[in-house]
């Protein structure tokens, strides 16, 4: 629900990196959303094509790649992906274990086009 | 084609404020409390029966969230204690910024706790943080007992949940053993109460275990 939200941060950081020349040449923004996010990756999509719309930078895509949930057991040390419904070691069956991937909502680069020179 | 690195998370600049929020608390002795729940599982009601046991004990003050009206401050307007009403214009939860406006209207000098009422949502509250101590997770036994399974990131990031509306138990379907146990599955470390804010039941040692937490900080900060 919050995910318009997200894309307009997601714009307006881009935007503090980027010049204005470079905002109309910016053609993809990456960004990497955990599983265990709470973002729903279509919603997302969607909330992003709708606020960067009619902006500088409204060429620009936007790349989601989505992160597993993985959890680090304290009895074991084995790391393994779980689904978000029973946060239980697969391995040894502990339930001391500590989130180490998927709660993550991070931008990770913009690519721009080299600017038509003459 | 060139490429330009950022690797920053998006929400930096909420959780950046939402450290000023609890370096705040901290250097004042506050107990902050973020309470969440699905719209309607009685977040006020709980306050007004807390607010009511907790006079006279603890020096307490509300910062309530609501999307559009001032309705819940109102409820609450005959206690004599602060309640700062903020209304988030549309948006589904409150950021951090929004609860720093709100501490300019506390006196940190006569507060040891401070409750902040989230917008009724189980989504979107668990991504922003507001620097509390910790989130407190109301699920009503008429929503049933798979909540935790379907909102898995509000419960995992809440330390104390709270099944509400126990009167109404013969009438619903839910298995509280159930409601448990999918609870612990996805956070084992919950401390789980049961309350109907009805008769009253349960209130008690939900306000009693809080006073321990809030005296815990409040001297952690006197000898500090
Ligand atoms: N039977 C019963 N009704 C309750 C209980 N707690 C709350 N209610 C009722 O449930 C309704 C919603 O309660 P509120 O306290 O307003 O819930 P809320 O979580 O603050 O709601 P929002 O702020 O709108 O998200 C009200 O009509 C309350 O009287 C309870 O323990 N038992
Ligand atoms: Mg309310
Ligand atoms: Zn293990």
């Amino acid at each position: 629900m919050h995910e318009l939200s997200i894309a307009k941060n997601i714009i307006r950081i881009a935007g503090e990196h980027l010049s204005p020349d470079e905002q109309a040449l910016l053609t993809k923004i990456r960004v990497r959303i955990g599983k265990f996010s709470t973002i729903v990756p279509d919603l997302l999509q969607s909330g992003f094509e709708a606020a960067v719309d009619g902006t500088a930078m409204e060429n620009a895509k936007l790349e989601i790649t989505v992160i597993p949930l993985r959890v680090q057991c304290n009895s074991c040390g084995e790391v393994s992906e779980i689904e978000p419904v029973d946060f239980t070691c697969p391995v040894c069956c502990s339930n001391d274990v500590d989130v180490v991937e998927g709660n993550e909502i991070m931008i990770e680069n913009l690519e721009i086009t080299e600017p038509i020179n003459h | 084609m060139s490429i330009k690195t950022i690797e920053r998370k998006v929400l930096q600049k909420n959780d950046e404020v939402a450290n000023q929020n609890r370096s705040f608390f901290d250097k004042q002795g506050i107990f902050a409390l973020n309470l969440v729940s699905s719209p309607g599982s009685g977040k006020t009601s709980l306050l007004e029966w807390t607010l009511k046991e907790l006079e006279g004990r603890v020096k307490t003050a509300v910062v309530i969230g609501d999307v559009q009206t001032s309705l819940d401050a109102e409820r609450l307007s005959s206690f004599d204690l602060p309640i700062i009403q903020l209304v988030t214009n549309g948006s589904c939860h409150l950021e951090a910024a929004l609860v720093k406006d709100a501490l300019a209207d506390i006196n940190p000098e006569e507060t040891e706790l401070l409750f902040i009422e989230n917008v009724g949502n189980l989504v979107c509250p668990s991504s922003f943080d507001l620097g509390e101590e910790m989130k407190v997770v109301i699920s009503s036994t008429v929503e049933g007992d798979d909540k935790p399974l379907k909102y898995p990131a509000m419960f995992r990031n809440s330390k104390v949940l709270i099944i509400n509306k126990t009167d109404l138990l013969p009438y619903t379907n839910c298995d509280l053993d159930q409601l448990r146990t999918n609870a612990l599955k996805i956070n084992p470390d919950l401390t789980i109460f049961e309350t109907s804010c009805v008769s009253g039941e349960g209130v008690d040692d939900w306000c009693n275990w809080l006073e321990k937490q809030v005296m815990e900080k409040t001297w952690k900060n006197v000898s500090a």
